[in-house]
């Protein structure tokens, strides 16, 4: 008799997710975690009396997440508190001029007018377009399984208006802005987003200009600081009789007549399972503790052909001082046209960017008590390649940290190079080391049109019985309320399946 | 008779088949014309998708 039913593999918000709901259906659910950062890339930690967020920085559409939560038999809003973000973000020019964008959309559309009045009116037509567009992404396409062309063909049967915006698929995020909106600095101020997919406007999928219009229909930061996500599933999956354990690193995933048997631990213990979640980087999994020769041809051929996604180097500074900024979210972002540029000409080539841009997040502007009285925090996400050209992150990144800081002081947060209490950095081999993620991948793997939906990993494995996966290397991909989703899909494939 | 036949049939298949090619060709020319008017941006787009299009069994099957 084996000692677990279900072993997770990592305590993302994906594995958190497939827990807990494991956990309901009856199941002994072991999740284990090799670091100490409960919800991985969305997490919190605490550094000289301030708290700083590890990756993710805020939440929305938060329909998956609410959906999990009803199905642990409580609520996402008795679980968490989350504190809605107005302006849904702050575009700041490299003069320093800044766009609010409220959460209102004619609110919006107002603001846009002043600046053009024909793309104010565009603006409308854009987020009708993907009101409908994410409504109807919400009847299923996130909650269902993509593995096959019968799942992707089931997901349209049920939701036909689907249908209507195929078109999308055939464009890029860029083609998409270009054709509702003329104005560069319009077209500019909504350009970054694509970068939240790891990918610049001209190579994301047309379908994620979604992420343009998403924000206003709610942003959220959870109170207490992003951990309180998947601290709540967590509390709730252990009320289930969930079991997590943290520091216990996984080295090899068990595997007999391809079936997954149990996981060994760094330590060398063994521990049998009927079915084995894996909420870590697909290939890391396949490659690294499966092993390949476990693997059907083609499937090896397929997991070794991934790009993997982003890496990004993170800042956390603590400021005694009320920073010059006015939204949760700040975005400082070149036009469209220079992220391409960066993407081929430096980012691919090992270079930083000319110009930095990214994002600064203010946490602290929707949750006071993540720092001492007058005192607040700076989780700034900018851009740079973790394989660097000539050098490599652990040599450069005091320098980087001060770089930063010196060149947001000068125009988009000014006096922050004289108020830093406490500034730290998170490189992509410092979250490689400490999260597990490959060369800092954030999103595990690229999500382009080829790595998607059903070419992108399948839940349930397709080589390996009793194996199934979470997190953002498995459909829908990326992010908070995604991975969620992700866990809840493998929950509902192994509630099917075992 | 027989062979009266065939060669009328072969005579009916011959510009059925010439019409057939006539549409692929026009079709890959449309496609080309497409592409080659596309901006360069749109052009990569596709381009950096079809580099990918060798991956999609492997990645079905992953």
């Amino acid at each position: 008799m084996a000692d677990y039913d279900v072993i997770v593999i990592g305590a993302g918000c994906g594995g958190l997710s497939a827990g807990s709901l494991l956990a309901k259906q009856g199941r002994k659910v072991l999740v284990l975690d090799q670091g100490d950062m409960l919800g991985g890339c969305c997490s919190s930690f605490e550094r000289d009396g301030y708290t700083f967020d590890s990756g993710a920085s805020v939440v929305e559409v938060i329909h998956s997440i609410e959906q999990v939560f009803e199905l642990l038999g409580t609520t996402l809003q008795k679980e968490v508190d989350l504190i809605p973000c107005d302006p849904v973000y702050s575009y700041i020019a490299r003069d320093g001029s800044r766009i609010n964008y409220p959460y209102s959309v004619e609110g919006k559309a107002e603001l846009i007018s002043e600046i053009s009045p024909e793309d104010g009116k565009s603006w409308l037509e854009f987020a009708d377009y993907f009101k409908g567009f994410l409504a109807e992404t919400l009847k299923g396409f996130f909650s269902s399984p993509m593995n096959s062309f019968t799942d992707f063909a089931q997901v349209f049967a049920k939701t036909p208006g689907l249908l209507k915006y195929m078109p999308l698929f055939l464009n890029s995020y860029q083609g998409v802005m270009e054709k509702y909106f003329k104005n560069d600095l319009v077209k500019q101020s909504m350009a970054y987003q694509a970068e939240y997919l790891g990918l610049p406007p001209e190579l994301t999928p047309g379908v994620f200009a979604l992420l343009a219009y998403s924000e206003h229909e709610g942003v959220y930061y959870p109170k207490g600081g992003m951990i309180a996500i998947p601290g709540a599933l967590k509390r709730v999956g252990e009320k289930l009789g969930m079991e997590v354990r943290m520091n216990t690193k996984v080295d090899k995933v068990i595997v007999r007549n391809r079936r997954a048997e149990g996981v060994v631990l760094a330590d060398g213990t063994e521990i049998t399972t009927n079915v084995v979640v894996s909420d870590i980087n697909a290939k890391m999994l396949y490659l690294e503790m499966i092993g390949e020769e476990h693997l059907k041809p083609l499937s090896r051929y397929g997991i070794k052909s991934y790009e993997l996604s982003l890496s990004v180097p993170m800042i956390y500074v603590g400021v005694d001082y009320e920073p010059p900024l006015d939204a949760h979210h700040s975005i400082i972002s070149p036009s469209m046209e220079e992220l391409a540029d960066n993407w081929w000409n430096r980012h691919r080539k090992g270079l930083m960017p000319k110009e930095q841009f990214g994002l600064v997040c203010w946490p602290t502007k929707s949750d006071p008590s993540l720092a001492p009285k007058g005192h607040h925090t700076l989780n700034i996400i900018l851009m740079g390649p973790y394989h660097l050209q000539g050098t490599d992150w652990d040599k450069e990144k005091q320098s980087f940290l001060e770089g930063a800081i010196s060149y947001l002081s000068d125009f988009a947060i000014p006096g922050l190079a004289d108020h830093v209490v406490h500034a730290d950095i998170a490189t992509p081999m410092d979250f490689e080391r400490k999260l597990m993620l490959p060369e800092g991948a954030i999103y595990s793997l690229q999500q382009d049109l080829s790595a998607s939906t059903v070419f992108r990993v399948s839940s349930k494995s397709k080589s390996i019985q009793g194996l199934y996966l979470c997190g953002s290397s498995t459909h829908p991909g990326g992010g908070v309320p995604t991975t969620i989703a992700s866990g809840m899909i493998a929950a509902n494939l192994i509630d099917q399946y075992e | 008779m027989c062979r009266r036949k065939k060669a009328e049939t072969e005579t009916a298949v011959k510009p059925r088949r010439r019409l057939r090619k006539l549409v692929k060709i026009a079709i890959i020319v449309g496609l080309v014309a497409y592409y080659m008017q596309m901006d360069p941006s749109k052009k990569r787009f596709f381009a950096t998708l079809l580099k990918q299009a060798r991956f999609l069994p492997g990645r079905y099957y992953a």
